[in-house]
């Protein structure tokens, strides 16, 4: 049973379509994805037909400008079940989660107080606490995790180290794991603690409804996602979203400014300060149109075969340490080869035409927890086929041969 | 180019897949003498981010030499290849040398200004070392 037609999908990326002869395989995904057609031509149209500034200027170029920009909020905040002024043009994810940090929780952490993470985020989504904990007095604090990398909380830790602040991936860029963050946040909301959740490595693979899930924050980078670089999201719960204070002052997020004093704008045009990436925001919404296009459930099963089929490959080979949540769909496998260095597959597997990432991925703390100082990590995506994966294994192999 | 550098640039030359290559590569790092215990130390060591190399200069009698290490294979062997380029040179040459063969044997890429192995800052640490 076919949930997508990959060779069709394939044609519609130009990156894909230009490396047919030599035989690339992309098996970095996790890292960025490529952009297809549509998100292509949304970008050159933009510049062809609308560019303008968006917000400011009256002439037609101007309003149909600021209306695409908008429609586009709407369009993500539909993606994700929010409304459109809880949507925030960032960045990327690194820049959603500094926001959070920087106009939110730097406010509410005493001295005293507990932010709580995980040893498996991503740099991202851990040094802004760190941070804010050290200039605050505050604590960071630790969730613990099983073999399979599930977390788990008790309503017990939250009160005891005096939690007053949770930041979790949804899905880990290294285990693939899928968080069961519902049940957690549902902890958090019955003592009132808010909660950011990373979304980068969800957004493309799962169905994601922030009211359902209730979170206060959830955050994504555009580039996962076949979007642009450049763009991300941040989702923040109406309530919490009132209580933010501008971390970037400027143009477009003042409704009066004089030399006496300034009123600021409403969320989200008041955490929108400066010329905002108006063409990459476009650009993103038409890239989660191409998702839902496709449908979120026919990617979630293609994917689901391919990862089936990658585990199936990695079995083959000799002395593999998979570092890998078993129960996950996510095409994400992070592996080490015992006694073998990391990069000297890596580099092999590059010779190959193969791209894959090698090193700590960004997760230090984990790496230390693994006690390793990196390791391999393969991660697929819709236009990958099961001759590529076929292909990978059979490169993979022969690489470990010939290496010891 | 001295006699050393016109060795590698042959072989490299007559190889014509990736294992050849490689199998030269990884040989020179096993070639490569040890790198004494005391020398392995943090201050000589350049953080790559994927793959630690270890690297000591010296000056004797207006020579500059080379003394190096990593943890992996291929990196190693691209340690010793770069030690068999710059050891027993003197500083202008060095300085003067012509990068252009790195280029002429297809390893420009692993020595650019990526974070994934430490070769291009062993590169600036040993030009460097010759400018003082
Ligand atoms: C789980 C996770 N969080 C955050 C980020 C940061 O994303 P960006 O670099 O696009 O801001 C990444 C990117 O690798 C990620 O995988």
């Amino acid at each position: 049973m076919k949930y997508l037609d990959s060779e069709k999908i394939r044609k519609e990326f130009p990156f894909i379509v230009k490396n047919k002869e030599s035989k690339l395989i992309y098996f970095d995904n996790a890292a960025t994805t490529h952009k297809p057609q549509a998100v292509l031509s949304s970008i050159a149209n933009y510049y062809t037909y609308t560019n303008s500034n968006t917000h400011r200027s009256s002439h037609v170029q101007g309003v149909s400008s600021t209306e695409k920009y908008e429609q586009a909020r709407q369009t993500i905040a539909d993606f994700i079940g929010a409304n459109t002024a809880e949507i925030i043009f960032t960045s990327g994810a690194t820049d959603s989660i500094n926001l959070v940090a920087n106009s939110y929780v730097q406010n509410i952490i005493n001295q005293g107080d507990g932010i709580l993470t995980t040893e498996i985020e991503h740099h991202s989504n851990f040094l802004p606490w760190q941070k804010i904990c050290k200039t605050k007095g505050g604590e960071l604090k630790m969730i613990s995790f099983d073999e399979n990398f599930k977390i788990r909380v008790s309503e017990d830790q939250l009160i005891k180290e005096r939690i007053k602040f949770i930041a979790i991936h949804h899905v880990s860029n290294v285990t693939a794991c899928i968080q069961d963050v519902k049940k957690i946040i549902k902890l958090a909301k019955k003592l009132d603690i808010p909660i950011l959740i990373d979304g980068s490595q969800a957004a493309s693979h799962l169905k994601i409804n922030v009211k359902d899930l209730d979170c206060d924050f959830y955050c994504f980078s555009g580039h996962k996602l076949f979007g642009p670089t450049g763009t991300g999201i941040l989702y923040a719960k109406d309530e919490k979203i009132r209580k933010f204070l501008p971390n970037k002052l400027g143009g477009g997020m003042v409704s009066h400014a004089s030399v006496k004093n300034s009123v600021w704008e409403r969320a989200p045009l008041l955490l929108e300060a400066g010329t905002p990436n108006i063409c990459g925001s476009i650009a993103l919404a038409d890239a989660v149109k191409y998702i839902l296009k496709l449908g979120l459930d026919n990617i979630y099963k293609h994917e689901n075969m391919l990862a089936a089929c990658t585990i199936d490959v990695l079995k083959r080979i000799p002395n593999i340490t998979l570092y890998r949540c078993s129960e996950s769909s996510i095409p994400i496998f992070s592996f080490n080869i015992n006694g073998i260095h990391h990069y000297d597959i890596a580099s092999l597997l590059a010779e190959n035409k193969i791209s894959v990432r090698s090193g700590h991925l960004c997760c230090q703390p984990l790496m230390q927890k693994l006690n390793i100082n990196g390791c391999l990590r393969a991660s697929l995506s819709i236009y990958n086929t099961v001759d590529e994966i076929e292909q990978f294994g059979k490169s993979l192999l022969k690489i470990v041969k010939f290496l010891t | 180019m001295h006699k050393g550098l016109k060795e590698i640039v042959d072989s490299f030359l007559l190889f014509d897949s990736w294992e050849e290559k490689y199998e030269y590569i990884i040989d020179l790092g096993r070639e490569l003498d040890p790198l004494n215990k005391g020398l392995r130390t943090d201050a000589n060591l350049i953080v790559g981010c994927q793959s630690k190399v270890w690297l000591y200069c010296e000056e004797k009698n207006n020579k500059c030499f080379f003394y190096g290490d990593s943890d992996a294979l291929i990196t190693k062997g691209l340690v010793a290849l770069i030690i068999k380029v710059f050891s027993g040179l003197d500083k202008d040459e060095i300085v003067n040398f012509d990068k252009a063969f790195f280029e002429k044997i297809g390893l420009r890429s692993k020595l650019s200004m990526t974070r994934s192995n430490g070769l291009n800052l062993m590169l600036q640490k040993i030009i460097n070392f010759a400018k003082k």
